[in-house]
C-alpha cells in the first residue's frame, strides 16, 4: 500500500464516525440538546476561536501540563535510576512508592487544595502524580534492559566508563524511558481535565465544566474535541521524535 | 604469550557451589592456534572468560605478557550495538576513545571481510552471518595480538561458517596472532587448529597436536578425529 493510501486508510475510522454523526443527526428523534449535529459544533467551534475563549483555555491547560510534567521528568528520573541501581534505596522506598502509585491524583486534589491552596500548584500537583510514577517505573525498567552483554563488549574493548555509558548503556535504556515519557504525557492530560473541573478558573477542563452549568453541550464537545486532539498529536509528535531517535527500537 | 597454571572457578548458586574448571593448565605460544574442544557445560567458555578478564579465578594463576588492550574476544553471539551502523560498530573502540585504529583501519577491515557496501547499514539490517563478521571485524580493528573465540560460528549455516573459517584461517596465516578457539566440532578444531585440547567436566584431558600438512579436513585426520572422539565420549 502506497504511503498516501495507508493514511487514506488509517484516517478512514474517523470519517466514517463523523459521517455516522452527520447521519444520526438528521434522523428524526436524535438528541440535539445532548449531541448536536456536527455543523453546530463546527460552528460553535469557530466562534470560540475568534472569540479567543478556546486559545486562552487551552494555553493555560498546556501550561499546567507541561509544568508538572517537566517537574516528573525531573524527579523521576534520578529516582528511577537510584531504584534500579540502588538496592539500599529501592528496599525501603518500593512499598511505599507501590503504595502511592494505587491512589488515582484526583483523590487527593481535597487534600493538595488545603495543604496548596486553590492555585496553580495544587493543579500541577495532580499533573505530577499523574506523570510521576509512568517516568519512574520505565526509568527503571530501562536501566534494566541494559544488556549485560553488551556491557561486556565494552569491558573486552576496554572502553573508558564515559564511552560504555555513552555508546552502549544510554542508548539501550533511553527508549524505554522514552516510553514512559509518552506514556507520561496522555497520563497528565487526563488527570488535568479532572483538576481543571474540580477547582479551576481556566483550562479546557473548566471550559467545560463552565458549559455544562450553561447547558451548552456543544461547547462541551468543542472541549472534548480539542482535548483528543491535542493529546493525540502530542502523542504522534513523541512518536515521530522517537522513531527519529532511535530507529533501531522501531526495527526490533 | 599467556600461561594458566592451575586454573580453578567455583560458581556459587542458590543449589550449592559448581566447579567449572578443576586445575586447568595451558600454555598458549606466541602466534599460535590453538582449540578448546569440548561438550557443552565442559567449562570451555568459563577458561575464555577469565583469560579475557571477564572474570576473576577461585585460585590458580594467569600471566599475561600483553596489556589488556591487546587482547580481542568475538563472543558466540554478534552482539553489535544495535544503534550504530556496521561501520560504527568496528570503529567502537575508537568512538569510545580506544585509540586502536583509525578509519582507514576500519574501512579495510570491512573491506577484507566483504562488508564494503554495508559500512552504513544497521546491525538488524543483516544476516546472522554478516553480523559474526561485523563482530570479528570490530575484535580485529582493535589489532590484538590475541584472540580469544568462544565457539563465534556455531549458529550459522555451513555454508557461512565454512567461509568465516576460511576468512579466520587466512588472517591468521598472515601471522602476529595468537588464537584461542572454543568449539564443540571437531571438525571445526582440526581445519583450524594447530593443537587441540580436549575439556572434559573441568579438566584438561588431552592434547593433539594437528600438522600443518594435515590442516583441513583431509582424509589423513580420519585417525585423529577417531582418538579425539574416543576422549570425548
Amino acid at each position: 500500500m502506497s504511503v498516501w493510501g495507508r493514511r487514506f486508510f488509517s484516517a478512514s475510522g474517523i470519517i466514517i464516525l463523523l459521517l455516522l454523526w452527520h447521519w444520526g443527526s438528521s434522523r428524526p428523534g436524535w438528541n440535539h440538546f445532548l449531541f448536536p449535529a456536527p455543523s453546530a459544533v463546527l460552528a460553535r467551534m469557530v466562534q470560540l476561536v475568534r472569540n479567543g475563549m478556546l486559545a486562552r483555555h487551552l494555553l493555560a491547560s498546556l501550561s499546567r501540563v507541561f509544568s508538572g510534567f517537566a517537574i516528573s521528568v525531573a524527579v523521576a528520573f534520578p529516582l528511577g535510576i537510584a531504584l534500579a541501581l540502588l538496592p539500599v534505596f529501592s528496599l525501603p522506598a518500593r512499598p511505599v512508592l507501590n503504595f502511592v502509585r494505587q491512589i488515582p491524583p484526583l483523590a487527593v486534589i481535597p487534600l493538595l487544595i488545603l495543604g496548596l491552596g486553590i492555585g496553580e500548584a495544587s493543579r500541577i500537583a495532580v499533573v505530577v502524580m499523574a506523570s510521576f510514577f509512568p517516568i519512574l517505573l520505565n526509568a527503571e525498567n530501562g536501566i534494566r534492559h541494559v544488556d549485560s552483554k553488551l556491557i561486556e563488549v565494552g569491558k573486552t574493548l576496554s572502553l573508558p566508563r564515559s564511552a560504555t555509558f555513552r555508546y552502549i548503556a544510554f542508548p539501550a535504556f533511553f527508549p524505554h524511558f522514552f516510553v514512559g515519557v509518552r506514556l507520561a504525557l496522555s497520563y497528565s492530560w487526563r488527570s488535568l481535565v479532572g483538576a481543571e473541573i474540580v477547582a479551576a478558573s481556566s483550562g479546557l477542563g473548566y471550559m467545560i465544566r463552565e458549559a455544562e452549568t450553561l447547558s451548552r453541550s456543544d461547547t462541551i464537545i468543542c472541549g472534548v474535541l480539542v482535548l483528543g486532539c491535542v493529546g493525540a498529536l502530542s502523542d504522534l509528535l513523541l512518536e515521530a521524535l522517537s522513531s527519529r531517535l532511535f530507529p533501531w527500537s522501531q526495527a526490533s | 604469550m599467556v600461561k594458566i597454571e592451575e586454573i580453578s572457578k567455583v560458581y556459587e548458586t542458590k543449589n550449592g557451589s559448581v566447579q567449572a574448571l578443576r586445575g586447568v593448565s595451558l600454555d598458549l605460544p606466541e602466534g599460535s592456534f590453538t582449540a578448546l574442544l569440548g561438550k557443552s557445560g565442559c567449562g570451555k567458555t568459563t577458561l575464555l572468560r577469565l583469560v579475557a578478564g571477564l572474570e576473576a579465578p577461585s585460585s590458580g594463576t594467569l600471566s599475561l605478557d600483553l596489556p589488556r588492550l591487546q587482547v580481542g574476544y568475538v563472543f558466540q553471539e554478534p552482539r553489535l550495538m544495535p544503534w550504530l551502523s556496521v561501520a560504527d560498530n568496528v570503529r567502537l573502540a575508537e568512538l569510545g576513545g580506544g585509540g586502536h585504529g583509525d578509519f582507514d583501519d576500519a574501512a579495510r577491515i570491512l573491506s577484507v571481510l566483504g562488508l564494503s557496501s554495508f559500512s552504513k547499514a544497521f546491525p538488524h539490517q543483516l544476516s546472522g552471518g554478516m553480523a559474526q563478521r561485523v563482530a570479528l571485524g570490530r575484535t580485529l580493528f582493535c589489532k590484538p595480538s590475541l584472540i580469544l573465540m568462544d565457539e563465534p560460528f556455531g549458529a550459522l549455516d555451513w555454508f557461512t561458517r565454512r567461509s568465516l573459517q576460511e576468512d579466520l584461517l587466512r588472517l591468521w596465516q598472515e601471522g602476529g596472532k595468537t588464537i584461542l578457539f572454543v568449539t564443540h566440532d571437531i571438525d571445526e578444531a582440526l581445519m583450524l587448529a594447530g593443537r587441540v585440547v580436549v575439556l572434559k567436566d573441568g579438566e584438561v584431558t588431552d592434547r593433539f597436536e594437528v600438522f600443518p600438512a594435515h590442516r583441513r579436513d583431509s582424509s589423513d585426520l580420519f585417525p585423529l578425529r577417531e582418538r579425539i572422539l574416543r576422549t570425548l565420549i
